[in-house]
């Protein structure tokens, strides 16, 4: 059991030389709000998946993004929620259901969503960097630059040019 | 069916700028930790600039991928510039020492520093290229986690930044 994903975060005593979690409001409430579009970003990445599903193998490339979408941001969700609570915040739930700024209806819509996501994932990473510090910073600074990542892998599986495709500072409104 | 909380994701979105504590450029001058990490980073931004250029004169059918790279950097550079003022005066071009490692103007097969674009060369440059990238992704990253809040945000974007570009090298690179 101890070597499922989910658990080995607990074993706290690898990465922090502090042992107990002290509060720290500012930390709670920046991780909070990534965390919040987080929640989202599983719904969006869900829905991309359910829509691409039916669509045979011109949809495989994007149902593989859409699956390692989920994944990623379902890990986040948990790291930041831990996070949360060692801050002595508490962690926003997700709502029932969210408004999508694309309706995934085909392969390209699913792939614009699921950049799209990434580019609020991405924001709001940026926006929360500054306010944490030690593990908590490490885990949003490599959000960052994952959702970045997988923000391109998408736009380039779409068909988007490689030259024009990149934002010069990402997660910078 | 999607008409319940229109909370929605732009709400999410906005509320994640509650936590945004970024320090503006007009701020005093940042402390010293800061502006080690900022002067670090420019260096970092000046010397991928200079592999840039070299790349670029030296395999001129990559200009296009290459030349909006670059762009990039020269991006960074101002950003930086613009939060850290500090950053324009004493920077000598001695970082162009640190900058030559960078692989640009060190081609493996020491030939004439003309043209080359063959594709054996252009794979080559763009394999240099991205390994820079990825190790100076890897300084921004490091760069973020010993600044203190003010510099973090735009250090944790360049770290993305250079991520992308060198996945975007590697692409093309295996796309001949």
């Amino acid at each position: 059991m101890a070597t499922t994903g989910t658990t080995a975060a607990a074993s706290q005593p690898a990465g922090t030389p502090q042992g107990t979690p002290s509060p720290d409001p500012k930390a709670a409430a920046a991780l909070s709000a990534l965390l919040a579009v987080e929640h989202a970003a599983m719904y969006g990445a869900s829905s991309a998946g359910g829509a691409l599903a039916p669509l045979g193998a011109p949809a495989r490339d994007a149902r593989g993004l859409a699956l390692a979408a989920y994944a990623a941001h379902r890990e986040l969700r948990d790291r930041l929620t831990e996070l949360i609570l060692d801050a002595g915040g508490e962690p926003p739930a997700a709502l029932p259901a969210y408004t999508l700024p694309v309706r995934p209806v085909d392969v390209q819509s699913a792939l614009t969503l699921l950049a799209e996501l990434d580019d609020r994932t991405a924001a709001a990473a940026y926006d929360a960097v500054g306010a944490v510090t030690g593990p908590a910073r490490e885990l949003v600074v490599d959000a960052l630059g994952q959702a970045a990542l997988r923000a391109l892998r998408a736009r380039l599986t779409a068909g988007a040019n490689p030259v024009t495709v990149l934002p010069a500072l990402p997660g910078r409104p | 069916m999607l008409a319940m909380p229109a909370a929605g994701l732009a709400a999410a979105g906005l509320a994640g700028a509650a936590g945004c504590t970024q320090s503006l450029p007009d701020d005093p001058a940042p402390p010293p930790a800061d502006l080690a990490a900022a002067e670090a980073a420019a260096r970092t931004e000046r010397g991928l600039l200079a592999g840039y250029d070299a790349a670029i004169a030296r395999h001129p059918g990559l200009a296009g991928l290459l030349g909006a790279l670059r762009a990039h950097h020269a991006q960074h550079l101002a950003a930086l510039t613009t939060q850290v003022p500090a950053l324009a005066g004493p920077s000598p071009s001695a970082s162009a020492t640190a900058t030559g490692s960078v692989g640009a103007a060190t081609p493996t097969n020491a030939a004439s520093p003309g043209v080359d674009d063959s594709p054996a060369a252009r794979a080559s440059a763009l394999a240099r290229l991205a390994e820079a990238e990825r190790t100076a992704a890897g300084a921004h990253r490091s760069g973020c986690l010993s600044t203190t809040t003010g510099l973090a945000p735009l250090l944790a974007s360049l770290h993305a930044a250079e991520s992308c570009h060198a996945d975007l090298l590697s692409l093309a690179g295996s796309a001949g």
